[in-house]
């Protein structure tokens, strides 16, 4: 039983870095349609920005609260100064898409050349304490991010559902000729939108960054991949489906790979996107996403 | 003076892809089509040994034979002014901090030309970027030995790298030494099948055979948990150390592995071996993956006898993991010159001085990746001063006839020895050190497992 408990945990633990980085994902997907493959990347380079803030002194919770306001510069510049030169959602999303992916490498290599491919030490944001529960431990850090986590879907929720942001941010997404004809500034929008994300990911960074003890440069690419899964089971639309997503995503791995010995670590990666698979062919929106609609 | 190296991209420079870009990419585009698949790339790192006090006694071991070899030239690269070595290791992509082994290399190289050379000569490197992958390591070995005609290779990194490079050789039936290759893969320690390959670094399996020996003196009825990489490197460890343990009262109770490129953290398998009930364990895994694990083993609460590898040892990665990294045990065979217990030592302060006038950075003193460098550099000019002459076969049946050498940042007491295929590891004796207040302490004398390593060639 305490071996199952501690195996709940683990799962969370992972879980929770998935959810926040596919958060990153829905939130762009929701604001413009496009998935950013330089998500992940995007999220270590602001961590190591947050990193180097630390260095010089900062304190880490400082230093990440810092780099997520940093993350949504940067995420809102690079809407504002690629993305929409290349004519934003409606020019070709493919070319959008194989540019996320050459921005994954620009800032992989960046990073490297800007602070070295030496891996750098991060504190813990929440230290390195440890709750027992019937038997099996959970660290304090863990729990916070869950806090954390919930703040967020909360808040992303509510941004999108009963703001005049959120509603813009999906009437952009939904048909943005008809969005600038009611006068929604369409470029701002989907600047706060891309910055918005940004944040998110700069969060997801530093905090893997903080359960690792470390920053390097490879650091978020398997977190990435476990969030892009989360975000299909979830629905690419929904903010709490990723989350849900993503948690789902880390027990399943935990759980399986613990128990089912055929499954060892090698194939880690398999049991949450056999559950993707088989989730999209009985529901191909995913878990809470909406359903593609067209008109006849 | 004709010193340094050349840096030199290697074929279609623009593209540049890393053994990780490749991967990535592919992953990226996997994860929308729902399936992954863990693929190559293997990882080594350590500490080498390097300057030229060498007590060589040439036994008669006849080793490298150029009646083998369909296409030989035995001096090549040795006959002008300049002998010249190639290296390829990878310089750009997610493993580029091996790079920093050309850069002590390098230095090295300069110190030893400074003082005259080898016979008269002076050291040349010539380096090649392979962005640790092996296909582009062989084709570094094709230029390196067709175009730029080098007498030998030095300080390749990689094991699956070295392989391939291997390869190429038998395929087209060339003899050029391939000497202390930046890797401690047993399978190099093999002279009867490849007479012309020669490990730099503590064979992996040397690490394994101490921890076992370790543990039947200390804990004898250990119960020991096992948490290795699932490539080349780990298996080294984990098949050497059940060897090792045959007979004895120590047993193996848990075994877990690790995939680096598929998961970010071990924590899952930590709580699978914590529930073991295992007081020992054996942590075969290097570079990032290994202060990360320790970070969750401390998280677990669990809190065996643990064992980290060698190459896991340098000051980056047992920063990372601070206190976590308390009580853990590990070996030696080199001075670490990062560490403040070490700066008295002759060796060590050679390194730093001498380093520093010959190109070294502030920071280039304190990387173990330039240290192992600067070691193979050692190796190699007290190998070559040793030969009998500047010609491939008789090189490498020297390094296959080595007894008592000190060079480089070797430990004091440290002697390196060869005696062909009975004793094909040069490193055969460790210091056993524990992690105290967040410094190696050595704990014990130096121990000789010659013996016992012996045994486990051929891997």
């Amino acid at each position: 039983m305490e071996l199952f408990i501690q195996r709940v945990f683990d799962g969370l633990q992972a879980g929770v870095i998935y959810a926040i980085l596919a958060l990153a994902i829905v939130v762009i997907f929701r604001a413009s349609g496009l998935l950013n493959f330089a998500q992940g990347e995007l999220a270590m380079f602001t961590t190591f920005i947050a990193w180097a803030m630390l260095d010089a002194g900062v304190p880490w919770w400082a230093a990440t609260i810092l780099a997520a306001v940093v993350g949504f510069g940067i995420g809102a510049l690079l809407y504002r100064l690629l993305i929409v030169r290349l004519g934003g959602p409606t020019g070709n999303p493919l070319a959008i898409v194989i540019v996320t992916i050459g921005l994954f490498l620009i800032l992989n290599d960046g990073a490297g050349i800007i602070w070295g491919s030496n891996p750098a030490k991060v504190p813990r944001i929440f230290g390195d304490g440890r709750v027992e529960f019937l038997g099996a431990g959970i660290s304090v850090q863990v729990l916070g991010l869950l806090g954390v986590l919930a703040v967020l879907v909360i808040g992303f929720g509510l941004l999108f559902q009963r703001t005049k942001l959120g509603l813009a941010l999906r009437a952009v997404t939904s048909n943005q000729e008809s969005a600038a004809l009611v006068g929604i500034k369409v470029v701002s929008t989907l600047m706060i939108g891309w910055g918005l994300a940004a944040a998110i990911g700069a969060l997801a960074g530093t905090f893997t960054a903080s359960q690792n003890s470390s920053v390097d440069t490879n650091m978020m690419q398997i977190a990435l991949i476990y969030a892009f899964a989360a975000a299909t089971l979830g629905g690419f639309d929904s903010p709490f489906g990723a989350v849900v997503g993503g948690l789902i995503i880390g027990l399943v791995s935990e759980l399986v790979v613990g128990y089912v010995d055929v499954i060892g670590p090698d194939l880690r990666l398999l049991p949450g996107f056999v559950l993707v698979l088989v989730v999209l062919l009985v529901r191909p929106q995913g878990l809470f996403g909406s359903a593609q609609v067209a008109r006849a | 003076m004709t010193t340094g190296h050349r840096q030199r991209p290697t074929g279609s420079d623009r593209t540049r892809p890393s053994a990780r870009t490749g991967w990535r990419l592919g992953a990226a585009l996997l994860a929308l089509g729902l399936v992954a698949a863990a693929c190559g790339g293997r990882e080594e790192s350590g500490e080498g040994g390097g300057d030229g006090s060498s007590t060589t006694v040439a036994e008669a071991v006849n080793l490298a034979n150029p009646a083998d070899c369909t296409s030989y030239a035995g001096t090549t690269g040795a006959d002008g002014a300049t002998i010249k070595i190639g290296n390829s290791l990878p310089q750009s992509g997610t493993f580029k901090v091996f790079d920093k082994v050309r850069v002590g290399i390098n230095a090295y190289f300069q110190f030893a030309n400074a003082g005259g050379g080898v016979q008269g000569k002076q050291m040349e490197l010539v380096s090649l970027d392979d962005a640790y992958l092996p296909e582009r390591t062989r084709a570094n070995a094709e230029t390196l030995t067709q175009s730029d005609g080098v007498f030998a290779l030095l300080g390749l990194v990689g094991t699956e790298n070295n392989k391939s490079v291997q390869q190429y050789f038998a395929e087209t039936g060339q003899c050029v030494p391939n000497l202390a290759v930046a890797t401690g893969f047993p399978g190099f320690g093999d002279p009867a099948k490849d007479p012309w390959i020669i490990n730099g670094l503590p064979n992996y399996g040397l690490e394994s055979v101490a921890f076992a020996d370790y543990l039947e003196k200390n804990k004898p009825q250990a119960k020991v948990a096992i948490l290795s990489q699932n490539d080349s490197f780990g298996e080294s460890y984990v098949t050497a150390f059940k060897q090792a343990i045959e007979g004895s009262g120590v047993t193996v109770v848990a075994e877990q592995t690790f995939d680096p490129r598929a998961e970010s953290n071990a924590q899952g398998q930590v709580t699978t071996l914590a529930g073991s009930g295992a007081d020992a364990l054996l942590l075969g895994v290097t570079s990032i993956p290994c202060p990360t694990a320790l970070k969750s083993i401390q998280d677990s609460g669990w809190k065996p006898l643990t064992y980290v590898t060698l190459t896991c040892s340098s000051k980056v990665l047992m920063d990372l993991a601070g206190a976590a990294a308390e009580g853990t045990i590990s070996t030696r065979a080199t001075y670490d010159p990062s560490d403040p217990a070490n700066q008295s030592q002759p060796s060590v302060q050679e390194f730093r001085t001498e380093g520093a006038k010959y190109g070294l950075a502030p920071e280039d003193l304190d990387d173990l990746n330039v240290a192992t460098g600067w070691n193979f550099g050692a190796y190699l000019v007290q190998l070559l001063k040793a030969s009998p002459e500047l010609e491939r076969s008789k090189v490498m049946n020297t390094a296959w006839s080595q007894s008592g050498v000190t060079f480089g940042m070797n430990l004091d007491g440290i002697e390196w020895t060869t005696n062909g295929t009975d004793d094909p590891f040069g490193y055969e004796q460790l210091q056993f050190v524990t992690r105290t207040g967040g410094k190696w302490v050595p704990e014990g004398e130096i121990i000789d497992y010659g013996s016992q390593i012996a045994e486990q060639g051929g891997g």
